[in-house]
C-alpha cells in the first residue's frame, strides 16, 4: 500500500515536470472540444431537437464523456506492452512487487494529474457556459459513480489483456489503432450510440466498450431508467468477471513462455 | 552451499521465416518451428561469498543462465536451488533476497532523480528507515555520487547512472548479486570505482556472479571463472588455472645489438619479426627454459633489451571459445 501511494505520487508529480507537454495538451484539448461543439452547434441550428436530443443534451454528453475519458485506464496495459517490447519487464520480475498494481498506481497518478491539468478546467468552462444537467436523485448519482467505477475496472482489464499481446506477437503498434477505433465506434466516444443504425447498436451490446463510460453517461442524462440500469450494472460485473479470468489465465501462460528481448 | 545448479537446460522455440517474398507469404500460413538449445545441461555450485565470473561469446548461454538464476525465465529442465529457493517457483520471496544489475536495462526511473527511486526501493523491499539511511549514505560515499543523486536521472552520464544502478540493486542488502555486463560502455575511472565497490561489498560477504565481455573485469574481480560455450560449461576453475592451461608460456620481446640468427629451436614460436634486431616470440618454458634461451640469444647476438610478459588472457579465452 505504501508502494502504491509512493508510485501514484511519483507519476502524479512527473506530469508536472514537463511544461511543454502540459501546455500543448491543454491546447489540444481546447481545440478538440471547440471543434466538437462547433459541429453540434451547426447540426442543431437546422433542427432544435434531433431524435429526442437537444443541443444541451448533446453538450452535456460530450462534456461528461470528455470528463470520464481518463477513467478509461489504458495506461497499465500500454506500460506493460512497452516493458515487454523493450525487455525492461526483466527488471520487474527481479523485484518483489506485483507488477499489475504498480502499473495501475502509476497510471492512476498520471491520469489524475492529466485530469486536473487538461480536462477539468476545459470542461468546467464548457459546462459553465452551456449549463450542467443534474442527475434525478442522490441515488442516481450513486448508481452513476458505481457504473463509472465498473467501467474503470473493465477498461483496465481489457487494456491489460491486450497489453500482454507482445508476449506472442512481435509487433503490436496496430493494436492501439484497433482499440481507438473500437472505443470510438462501439464506446460512443464521439457520437452517442443512440444515433447509430440498428445493426451497430445490436453489435455494441456484445462488446465491452459501451460499458466503460457510455452507459454511465446515458444514465446520468436520464436516458436509462433506474431499473434498466441495474441490468447494465450486472452486465458490467459479468464483463469484469470474464476479463479478469482471461487476464489471469493469459498471464500464467505468458510467464512460462517469457522471452526477454534485447539480450 | 548457497547456489547449486544441476543439469540446467533451456530450449527456445522459434519459427523459421524466409526472406524471399514467396517464403514470407508462406510463413503466414505454415511456420516451421526451430528449436534452439541455449543450455545443454549446465551444472555448478557456488559458495557464500564467492565472486564468480561468467565468460562466453555472444549467444553462448550465459545471459540465459543468469535469467534463470534470477527467476525471470523458466528453464526447460534441470534443478536450481539458491538459498533453498527454486527461483522460478518461489519468485517473489526469492527476489527479495537478491540484487541484480543489468548493464543494458535500467532500474532507475528516467524522469526522476535517483534518490527518489531509492526511496521507491525502500518501499518495495520494506527496508527500515534506519537501515535504509545508513546503507544509502555508505554506498553514496563509496561511489562518490552524493552530488548527483538529486539530479533527474536523464541528465546523468552513463558512468554516473551505473553507479546509481548499483546502489539501487544493493540497498536492500541482498545476499547474492547478479551482474550482467555491469561495466559495459564505461570509462576507465568509472570502471575502476565500480570494481572497487564490488570488491568492498564482496569483503562483507556478498556473493557476486557476473557476466562480462571485458576480461579486465575478470582479472580485477573474479577468483573463479566459469566459461560457457555452445550452452555447455567448458571451464570452471580459478583464473590462475585458466592461465596455466596455456602451459608455461611467456611472451618475450627481445632486441639485440647484432642481427638475430634464425630461431628455429623447439619451444620457440616467432609471433612478430619487427626487424633483424628486434623480434617478438612465444616461449614454451616446458620445452626450452628461459635462462637457456637468454644465454643462447646473448651469445649469438648480444641482448640490448628484453621483456618477458604473461600471455594475455584473451589468447586463452579465444582458444577456449574455439574448442568444440
Amino acid at each position: 500500500m505504501i508502494l502504491f501511494i509512493a508510485l501514484l505520487r511519483l507519476s502524479f508529480l512527473k506530469t508536472f515536470q514537463y511544461r511543454g507537454y502540459v501546455f500543448i495538451n491543454l491546447m489540444s484539448t481546447c481545440i478538440q472540444v471547440f471543434v466538437q461543439i462547433s459541429l453540434w452547434l451547426a447540426l442543431f441550428t437546422a433542427n432544435s431537437v434531433v431524435q429526442e436530443t437537444t443541443l444541451n443534451d448533446m453538450i452535456n454528453y460530450l462534456a461528461l464523456t470528455g470528463l470520464l475519458a481518463l477513467t478509461k485506464l489504458e495506461g497499465p496495459g500500454q506500460l506493460l506492452s512497452q516493458r515487454i517490447i523493450n525487455g525492461s519487464i526483466a527488471i520487474d520480475l527481479i523485484r518483489p512487487y506485483k507488477l499489475k498494481s504498480c502499473l495501475l498506481s502509476q497510471s492512476i497518478g498520471e491520469n489524475l494529474a492529466r485530469f486536473l491539468l487538461f480536462v477539468f478546467p476545459v470542461y468546467t468552462v464548457v459546462l459553465a457556459v452551456f449549463g450542467l444537467q443534474l442527475p434525478a436523485s442522490p441515488l442516481h448519482t450513486l448508481v452513476f459513480f458505481h457504473a463509472v467505477l465498473n467501467g474503470v475496472i473493465i477498461s483496465f482489464y481489457y487494456f491489460y489483456l491486450v497489453g500482454m499481446l507482445p508476449f506472442w506477437l512481435q509487433s503490436t503498434w496496430y493494436v492501439r489503432f484497433v482499440n481507438y477505433a473500437a472505443f470510438t465506434l462501439f464506446g460512443g466516444a464521439f457520437v452517442p450510440i443512440w444515433f447509430y443504425p440498428e445493426v451497430l447498436v445490436k453489435i455494441s451490446y456484445f462488446l465491452p466498450f459501451r460499458y466503460v463510460t457510455y452507459e454511465a453517461v446515458t444514465f446520468y442524462l436520464g436516458r436509462t431508467s433506474l431499473v434498466a440500469m441495474m441490468g447494465v450494472l450486472a452486465t458490467q460485473l459479468v464483463w469484469i468477471g470474464i476479463l479478469a479470468a482471461l487476464e489471469a489465465f493469459v498471464w500464467k501462460a505468458a510467464q512460462k513462455k517469457i522471452m526477454i528481448f534485447g539480450g | 552451499m548457497q547456489i547449486s545448479v544441476e543439469n540446467l537446460t533451456k530450449v527456445y522455440k522459434s519459427y523459421q521465416r524466409g526472406n524471399a517474398f514467396g517464403e514470407a507469404v508462406k510463413s503466414l500460413f505454415v511456420r516451421k518451428p526451430v528449436y534452439i538449445h541455449a543450455l545443454k545441461g549446465i551444472s555448478f555450485n557456488i559458495e557464500r561469498g564467492e565472486l564468480v565470473g561468467f565468460l562466453g561469446p555472444n549467444g553462448a548461454g550465459k545471459s540465459t543462465t543468469l535469467k534463470i538464476l534470477t527467476g525471470i525465465l523458466y528453464p526447460s529442465g534441470g534443478k536450481v536451488s539458491i538459498m533453498g529457493f527454486t527461483p522460478w517457483k518461489d519468485r517473489k520471496k526469492y527476489v527479495a533476497k537478491i540484487g541484480a544489475v543489468f548493464g543494458q536495462k535500467s532500474q532507475l526511473l528516467w524522469d526522476i532523480p535517483p534518490v527518489d527511486a531509492f526511496y521507491l526501493n525502500k518501499a518495495i523491499y520494506s527496508i527500515p528507515e534506519q537501515v535504509f539511511k545508513q546503507t544509502m549514505d555508505e554506498m553514496v560515499e563509496l561511489l562518490e555520487v552524493g552530488a548527483l543523486i538529486r539530479k533527474p536521472t536523464r541528465q546523468l552520464s552513463l558512468g554516473e547512472r551505473m553507479k546509481c544502478e548499483f546502489i539501487m540493486a544493493m540497498l536492500h542488502q541482498p545476499e547474492i548479486v547478479f551482474l550482467d555486463e555491469p561495466t559495459i560502455g564505461l570509462d576507465v575511472i568509472a570502471k575502476d570505482k565500480i570494481r572497487q565497490f564490488i570488491l568492498e561489498m564482496n569483503k562483507n560477504g556478498v556473493t557476486f556472479i557476473l557476466t562480462t565481455h571485458d576480461l579486465s573485469d575478470i582479472e580485477h574481480l573474479a577468483q573463479r571463472v566459469i566459461v560457457v560455450n555452445h550452452g555447455e560449461r567448458v571451464f570452471d576453475n580459478s583464473l590462475r588455472t585458466l592461465r596455466s592451461r596455456l602451459g608455461e608460456k611467456k611472451i618475450i620481446s627481445v632486441s639485440t645489438l647484432n642481427p638475430l640468427p634464425a630461431l628455429t629451436l623447439p619451444g620457440i614460436t616467432i609471433t612478430k619479426q619487427i626487424s633483424a634486431h628486434n623480434v617478438e616470440l612465444e616461449l614454451d618454458m616446458a620445452v626450452c627454459e628461459l635462462n637457456k634461451f637468454i644465454a643462447l640469444v646473448n651469445k649469438s647476438s648480444t641482448i640490448r633489451d628484453l621483456a618477458v610478459q604473461e600471455p594475455q588472457i584473451e589468447t586463452i579465452i579465444k582458444e577456449l571459445y574455439q574448442e568444440e
